[in-house]
């Protein structure tokens, strides 16, 4: 008896909401960004809006933040395989990619320098007031470009890769986190 | 404040860069601002510096030197940098602030023309300023135009002032930019 490969089974479907006035619009930047040991993911994913957690990591050096940073995030490219029956294609996750520039050039050498080296982090990035965390632990490629004009600034010129099956989702920012101060 | 310390990191540099045997009898003025005088019953508008109890000093045309210069502003255009600002901050503000060095001199002592005399200034004038400032990113230094009309400059610079200007004379123009990037947040203006 031949054995078929597919999935009939139907998903949850979670229902979608409406905001006429638009309220919640959410706006562009990545603003900050977080490195979360792999160890520390779960604690953080069980109540990730509290700061204590966030401030526990940080002390227990299972988190690094970098506060203020100039970025974007491509949002993922599908990466997709044959479908079956009357599907042509399925989408069965996605590859995603995160650039930022971090100011601290000179502060931060040693940072990037060892960091790069490790596989066991999850990237956390804030837009405005929404942070979100990667699915699986990302690759860290930084570089320091040098550009000829004179009033030009060198920073760190970060790019972040890692591959989930599904989109990072949002959570509200915890209180304070991603500042300075939280970091002294 | 950015300003009053870049025109005085370019009154260094004019004195230095002006230390031949010419230029000895010179006078170098900070930034001045043009005021009324009242002179029985007519009004001159002439340059003066403020000091500390905002008296106004005359630092215009003298007889006493064979080179007397001072700094005027006139307006400060206002735009944001091209480069992006970090975290949640906007871009940099750049702050474009259009300076005129009115130059006074005697050419006859001088030995040097109104356009002579603008060229070798130009010459001088610094292009950055080089010191830091908390808060300000850079300062660009940029000549615009050399104005050398000395009967012009004089019915802008000297409105209704009785003084003798003839042929041995000139008056000298430069209008400069300063141009200051810095971050509002990071500016302090406690000092």
């Amino acid at each position: 008896m031949s054995t078929l490969i597919y999935n009939p089974c139907e998903e949850e479907i979670f229902d979608p909401v409406c905001d006429p006035c638009l309220d919640d619009i959410e706006h562009g930047r990545i603003r900050s960004i977080a490195l979360i040991h792999k160890s520390y993911k779960a604690t953080i994913e069980s109540d990730p809006e509290n700061p204590n957690l966030w401030a526990d990591g940080l002390n227990a050096k299972l988190i690094f933040i970098i506060p203020e940073t100039l970025g974007s995030f491509d949002g993922g490219s599908p990466v997709e395989a044959t479908g079956y029956g009357d599907q042509s294609t399925k989408v069965t996750g996605y590859n995603f990619v995160a650039n930022y520039k971090d100011p601290n050039y000179k502060g931060n050498c040693n940072f990037y320098n060892s960091i790069k080296k490790s596989s066991n982090w999850h990237f956390a990035f804030r837009t405005e007031t929404l942070t979100r965390i990667s699915g699986k632990p990302v690759s860290i490629t930084p570089k320091s470009p040098i550009a000829e004009d004179l009033n030009s600034e060198v920073v760190w010129d970060v790019e972040v890769k890692w591959a989930e099956k599904d989109q990072p989702c949002p959570f509200v920012t915890p209180e304070g986190v991603f500042s300075c101060d939280f970091l002294a | 404040m950015v300003n009053e310390k870049v025109i005085s990191f370019i009154n260094q540099a004019l004195e230095e860069g002006l230390e031949g045997r010419r230029f000895q009898n010179k006078k170098i003025h900070g930034l001045a601002t043009r005021m009324p005088r009242i002179d029985g019953a007519r009004v001159e508008i002439i340059p003066v510096v403020l000091d500390d109890d905002f008296e106004g000093h005359y630092v215009g045309m003298d007889d006493d030197f064979d080179l007397i210069m001072y700094h005027t502003i006139s307006n400060t255009v206002v735009k944001k940098s091209l480069n992006k600002g970090f975290g949640d901050a906007d871009a940099n503000i750049v702050n474009a602030t259009d300076v005129s060095l009115v130059i006074y001199g005697k050419a006859s002592t001088l030995c040097v023309s109104a356009d002579g005399m603008g060229f070798i200034i130009q010459g001088i004038l610094p292009d950055k300023f080089n010191a830091k400032i908390d808060g300000v990113s850079f300062v660009d230094i940029q000549v615009k135009s050399i104005k050398t009309d000395t009967l012009v400059i004089l019915q802008e610079e000297f409105q209704g002032f009785n003084f003798k200007i003839g042929p041995e004379n000139f008056l000298v123009k430069i209008n400069y930019t300063i141009e200051s990037t810095f971050s509002k947040r990071c500016f302090n203006t406690c000092n």
